[in-house]
């Protein structure tokens, strides 16, 4: 079930009201909100359920006895034992064909075909998966106690609203939320809306709309100059940051609806005025998941250089390898990790200290990290390396720059395929996340009422008119 | 929770008025299928491609009631899905005397080796089991439509859009006749289906189909099989992958009563090479039903 769908509005209205009004206790709340959300996930296929109830019960299991043992030892298999079965499921579903197919280009001698195995990957297997394995981690370093409700623990896993593509929920933060009685907060309530508002626009009206055009670019990269590879590029950075933050969106509206709040996952990322800052706005939990459980335990950048520029390259790495099983997102992670290592290294996150810098440099640091991340979306998108080489050949290709026929180029792509709208859509997205960049997002809108009220429902009419149904998935479902 | 009910059940109701005056706003504008689940059937009916669906007016029909079904080769290639949904829609038309025109091309009759499940169609349109003579069409906007309901009313209200769908199922398309603009298109669909023709292989599942749906109707209504005309350069790119003659030899082998019509292109326009433009469409609809009618 896609939350940009009828479906979701008519599911999250009933199961709105009866949470609310049919179920007074916090226990059988917890219960309702398990079958809902098992409801939710197994609406794409049932036969998903099997693998995170699975992974449910297993590390419901593990929490309690690492709990209750002091040898450590024991403590440690059962650790490894998560690790294995949650990392095992995952590298089986996900990059186990990868691994055999690379083997086989590597030595063809041994290409077998019977060696393949043929599974669908099941929907945001990477997120949950994750999610458990911090539960069992935390348990084992004794950061928090083991869940003693089985219930509750299992709602964490699933909870709806987070379960196929995140934020990627830290059992501290999330799970005791399950035991407080709830009680229905109207600011929260409207934030939700709010939320699910500006969700709804940023991944129906523009990432939707969009991605018709970046298809088209990127699948017929050798037929188009270099003008409009850019405009692919911009294109695509645009898409992929309103399909992810505005699913991220609608999935903390969703929480709050429900008296829950999760953790955020973006603060206007594009905006950033250098790659650490990037980093620090983009994906936020998995980043910080990332930070915890490998790169802090591999010494963080309290060791020798040597040792920073390694740990980094491995976290950016197992960041790229963990968006898909396909080389492109391991270059794209190492291109980042390169990038960043500089910054690392010279300690130089902040740049706005003078009044120089901030009138007049920050403008421009935003812009080039807003193209040199763009440039790197292009690794991420591509379908291969080659792919992604061919393109970014095409876009520096400037041997015959030439403004006059850039433009043209431009204008007769946009006119031929009639996506002239969508440039006035892109820009009151940029400018309302502009300027609301210090609020919380895009549409927590601190204006006067009216204005307010004019901007939602500008927003709202957006949606309905420009918006899409049940257009592709959202981007990080496949990750 | 009442301040919040306050505002924001008004908002859920203005929502769900939106979408219900969506949808019976909804007319032959905003989607080039709609209309197809809508209107009601008649004795007499068209099936086919795009070639079809843009090129043949039921009106100029003469003495029989008949609607064009025709959708498009990725929707409507000769399968299981297509035939079932043309009995479903026929309902009791099934068994009233009528005519059958079935528009037949190579793409209808062949699958693209690529497609991992060639039978398996790329389209859901026709095999959602979505209901057909309502009006509105809930069924198909909840699973087929796959923009917001808010563009209905935009594309219905301010005449957007350039393809008009009629009640007799005809779709008309208007765009412009600018010989640059004819010659870009005709370029990027030449190229297009240059690409796909390698793919390409004459299908005996789809010939098969074909063949079952001549026996179905064949019962009450008399069976034509149409082959409309296209310009040079698509005739000899699919002439790389079809062999008419044999592939017609088999069907009249197999379904004797069957007549085969190959429609000419004197005096007619392409807007890309293979669709006919709509000011044409009473010239070839005319040409068809008169060869009928003799």
């Amino acid at each position: 079930m896609l939350f940009n769908t009828l479906e979701y509005f008519i599911f999250i209205l009933i199961s709105f009201f009866s949470y609310w009004f049919l179920i007074k206790n916090q226990k059988g709340r917890n219960i309702f909100l398990l079958v809902v959300s098992y409801i939710f996930y197994g609406w794409w296929d049932w036969k998903f359920l099997g693998l995170i109830i699975g992974s449910t019960l297993l590390d419901y299991w593990i929490g309690l006895k690492l709990s209750k043992s002091t040898n450590e030892k024991r403590r440690k298999i059962l650790l490894f034992t998560s690790l294995v079965f949650n990392l095992g499921v995952l590298g089986i579903f996900k990059y186990y064909n990868f691994f055999v197919d690379s083997l086989f280009e590597i030595f063809p001698s041994i290409k077998d075909d019977a060696l393949l195995i043929n599974v669908i990957l099941p929907v945001g297997i990477s997120f949950y998966t994750f999610q458990t394995l911090s539960y069992s981690i935390d348990v084992y370093r004794r950061k928090i106690s083991a869940s003693k409700d089985i219930v509750a623990f299992a709602a964490f896993v699933c909870f709806f609203p987070q379960l196929v593509a995140g934020p990627i929920e830290r059992a501290k933060d999330l799970l005791p939320q399950f035991s407080k009685v709830k009680k229905f907060a109207s600011d929260a309530g409207f934030m939700g809306m709010k939320l699910i508002l500006w969700g709804l626009f940023k991944k129906s009206v523009i990432a939707d709309n969009v991605s018709v055009y970046v298809d088209k670019i990127f699948d017929n990269y050798e037929s188009f100059d270099a003008s409009v590879l850019a405009l692919g590029t911009f294109l695509f950075a645009t898409q992929i940051y309103c399909d992810f933050s505005g699913y991220s969106d609608i999935a903390i509206g969703s929480a709050k609806l429900f008296g829950f709040d999760l953790s955020k996952n973006f603060k206007f990322p594009y905006f950033s005025k250098g790659i650490a800052e990037f980093w620090k706005k983009w994906h936020i939990s998995l980043t910080n998941w990332f930070k915890d459980y490998v790169y802090i335990p591999l010494g963080g950048s309290r060791v020798s250089v040597i040792k920073v520029i390694r740990n980094t390259l491995i976290v950016f790495i197992i960041s790229g390898i963990w968006h898909g099983a396909n080389w492109t997102y391991v270059v794209w992670g190492v291109m980042h990790g390169l990038f960043f290592i500089p910054v690392l290294l010279l300690k130089a996150y902040n740049v706005n200290t003078t009044f120089l810098d901030k009138k007049f440099i920050a403008p421009v640091r935003i812009v080039m990290t807003f193209i040199f991340v763009s440039v790197l979306w292009v690794v991420f998108r591509a379908e291969s390396i080659q792919h992604a080489s061919g393109y970014l050949n095409g876009m520096f290709d400037f041997n015959t720059f030439n403004p006059v026929a850039i433009l043209k180029e431009v204008y007769g792509f946009i006119t031929w395929n009639r996506c002239l709208y969508i440039f006035p859509l892109i820009f009151v997205l940029y400018s309302i996340e502009y300027l609301n960049k210090d609020r919380s997002f895009g549409l927590d809108l601190n204006w006067n009422r009216g204005l307010n009220y004019i901007t939602y429902s500008i927003v709202f009419f957006l949606w309905f008119f420009f918006g899409t149904y049940p257009s592709d998935d959202f981007i990080y479902f496949q990750f | 929770m009442k301040k919040f009910l306050k505002y924001s059940i008004p908002i859920v109701l203005i929502v769900i008025c939106l979408h219900i005056v969506a949808a019976f706003i909804a007319d032959g504008r905003f989607d080039p299928h709609y209309r197809k689940f809508t209107i009601n059937p008649s004795p007499s009916l068209i099936i086919g491609s795009s070639r079809a669906n843009h090129g043949l007016n039921p009106d100029y029909a003469q003495h029989t009631n008949m609607v064009n079904f025709a959708f498009d080769a990725f929707t409507s290639p000769y399968c299981n899905e297509y035939n079932k949904a043309i009995l479903d829609f026929l309902g009791d038309s099934l068994n009233e005397k009528g005519i059958a025109i079935l528009e037949i091309n190579p793409w209808t009759l062949s699958v693209e080796e690529s497609l991992e499940e060639p039978l398996i169609e790329r389209t859901r349109v026709l095999s959602e089991n979505i209901s057909f003579c309502k009006s509105p069409n809930f069924e198909y906007l909840l699973k087929q439509y796959s923009r917001s309901w808010g563009s209905i009313i935009s594309y219905e209200l301010l005449n957007k859009g350039n393809k008009f769908s009629h009640l007799n199922g005809w779709l008309e398309v208007d765009i412009s006749m600018e010989e640059e603009e004819i010659k870009q298109r005709k370029e990027s669909l030449i190229a297009s289906y240059k690409r796909k023709s390698k793919d390409c292989y004459t299908s005996e599942y789809r010939i098969q189909s074909l063949l079952d749906l001549v026996d179905t109707l064949d019962n009450y209504k008399r069976v034509y099989l149409v082959e409309m005309p296209v310009c040079d350069e698509l005739l000899k790119i699919e002439d790389t992958f079809f062999n008419r003659d044999s592939v017609y030899d088999v069907i009249v082998k197999k379904a004797p009563s069957v007549k085969i019509i190959k429609l000419q292109s004197e005096g007619l326009r392409f807007i890309d090479g293979h669709h006919i433009y709509r000011e044409d469409v009473p010239i070839i609809s005319k040409r068809l039903f008169n060869q009928i009618q003799d």
